[in-house]
């Protein structure tokens, strides 16, 4: 690729339009995973009994347990979210993009 | 391809055998632990043997540095989760729980978090770098 043609991409307004969508989406994922592994955290920081409570009477497993599965789960789920967008809006844009210029 | 999937499988399971034959094996330090001295030799042996199979398929150094580019998208996936669940689990989450009992699991979730937010930020990263130039 040359020079000239990185600066064309770059004054291509869908290319802007490309990377404000694909920031966006990602930042916001970025806060939601943040979000719900910080309040385990501090939750486990700030009042470790909630989670230290029995799953049923008589029981080892701990609420915990389950709380962490679901958000390991949604670490899969987020990861989902965000590749399906890729692969169907932001290739799209980029494949309309690249065939405009080249 | 066929091939490549299967070593990837043996190296996956067999340090997990290995391990519960050691926690399982009543033989406690001083005697020699026959199976897990087997399982062990068999698990260096496959990695050498992959090693030298591949070894032969390399011809020029863009084999050797990026596989002659021919490395699809689910390989890559494949190759950097085995190394980051294989460090993680064998050395990382054993080692907490060994110390600290079930409440080591913890460190599973954390690195498990860790993944999909590099992979958010790289995709922020990957948009920003062109702008800059």
């Amino acid at each position: 690729m040359s020079a000239d043609l990185y600066e064309r991409v770059k004054r291509d307004p869908r290319f802007a339009e490309l990377a404000k969508k694909r920031a966006r989406l990602a930042w916001s994922l970025s806060a939601v995973i943040l979000v719900i592994y910080f309040a385990f955290i501090l939750l486990i920081a700030f009042a470790p009994s909630v989670l230290a409570k029995p799953i049923a009477a008589g029981s080892v497993i701990t609420v915990g347990i389950p709380v962490g599965v679901m958000i390991i789960v949604m670490a899969f789920v987020l990861t989902g979210v965000y590749v399906h967008q890729a692969n169907t809006r932001f290739d799209a844009l980029n494949q309309k993009i690249k065939d405009s210029l080249l | 391809m066929k091939q490549t999937v299967f070593f990837l499988l043996i190296a996956l399971f067999t340090p997990t055998l290995w391990a519960a034959e050691v926690i399982t094996g009543n033989e406690a330090g001083a005697s020699l632990n026959i199976s897990a001295v087997v399982m062990f030799l068999l698990f260096v042996g496959a990695t050498l043997g992959v090693t030298y199979w591949a070894a032969q398929r390399t011809h020029s150094a863009a084999d050797y540095y990026s596989a002659g580019g021919g490395i699809t998208g689910f390989q890559n996936g494949l190759a950097i989760a085995g190394d980051y669940m294989s460090a993680a689990s064998f050395l990382g989450i054993s080692g907490l729980v060994f110390m600290s009992g079930y409440d080591g699991l913890i460190y599973s979730i954390g690195f498990l978090i860790g993944w999909p937010l590099i992979l958010f930020l790289i995709a922020v990263i990957w948009v920003v770098i062109p702008l800059l130039m």
